[in-house]
């Protein structure tokens, strides 16, 4: 998938799952989002490597503080409920809590990469 | 391990009057009302918050005090027009159009003034206004 088409899905996914436009999770969540879409591993090594990064790329205090926002974003989201719907591509059970950022980020990414083989195969 | 170079992608260059004209277009045809002070003070919140997004973080010390000085009024009205506006949108407003937009239509209240203005400001920046939705 093109740079816009990932971005622009990116953003539909975020919306629909309830994570607030207004918050600076979101934002945060979108870039390690594609991050982790490039580079699947990326996950393993979230607080030295993807939080770091997007701090510096999105203009973020610190890595900290990307990693509060993302949580106080996906917590909201949690409020909304169409998560839940959402269970089956997370890879951890998600009806008695809520997903913590990591498990948010890959499982994101994950259905990234089966949209994106679809919209290449029907092209 | 490397990671992918990202930068934040801006998708659309509108110049100001077509930026003016796109956002009247889009808030008339949800079907808010025109004769409202909200719908020009939103009008105007959107434009700020397409230009800079960092405006969004501080809404009263920020955006409503910049409007506010713009039209000699002060920030609490402009924060109680703004909130009409969007009430009187919801309640008459076109409801196809809304939730296709807004998702939160169908369950809960309305969106406050912020989320409003973040969500058509981030839509217009990425063009996702007339498209249709995608599949999930």
């Amino acid at each position: 998938m093109s740079d816009e088409a990932l971005d622009i899905q990116v953003t539909d996914i975020l919306i629909y799952l309830g994570i607030p436009v207004s918050c600076k999770g979101y934002d945060y969540l979108r870039c390690s989002i594609i991050l982790a879409y490039h580079s699947p591993d990326i996950t393993k090594y979230i607080t030295k490597t993807l939080y770091p990064k997007v701090a510096r790329l999105c203009h973020a205090s610190d890595a900290a503080g990307v990693e509060r926002n993302c949580r106080h974003a996906v917590e909201r989201a949690c409020h909304i409920g169409r998560i839940f719907e959402f269970g089956r591509y997370f890879d951890c059970d998600i009806t008695h809590r809520h997903p913590t950022c990591a498990q948010f980020i890959s499982a994101i990414a994950r259905r990234l990469h089966e949209i994106s083989a679809e919209f290449d195969s029907r092209q | 391990m490397q990671a992918h170079p990202y930068r934040p992608l801006e998708f659309t260059e509108y110049t100001e009057e077509e930026l003016i004209r796109q956002i009247r277009t889009l808030l008339t045809e949800m079907g808010m009302s025109t004769h409202l002070k909200g719908f020009s003070y939103l009008c105007r919140a959107i434009e700020i918050v397409y230009m800079d997004k960092i405006a969004i973080r501080n809404v009263i010390v920020g955006l409503y005090r910049q409007i506010a000085e713009e039209n000699r009024t002060t920030v609490s009205c402009v924060e109680r027009n703004c909130r009409t506006a969007i009430k009187l949108l919801f309640k008459n407003g076109d409801k196809l159009k809304l939730s296709e937009h807004f998702l939160k239509s169908s369950a809960e209240d309305t969106p406050s003034v912020r989320e409003f203005t973040a969500l058509l400001a981030d839509k217009l920046r990425r063009n996702l206004i007339n498209t249709g939705r995608t599949n999930l």
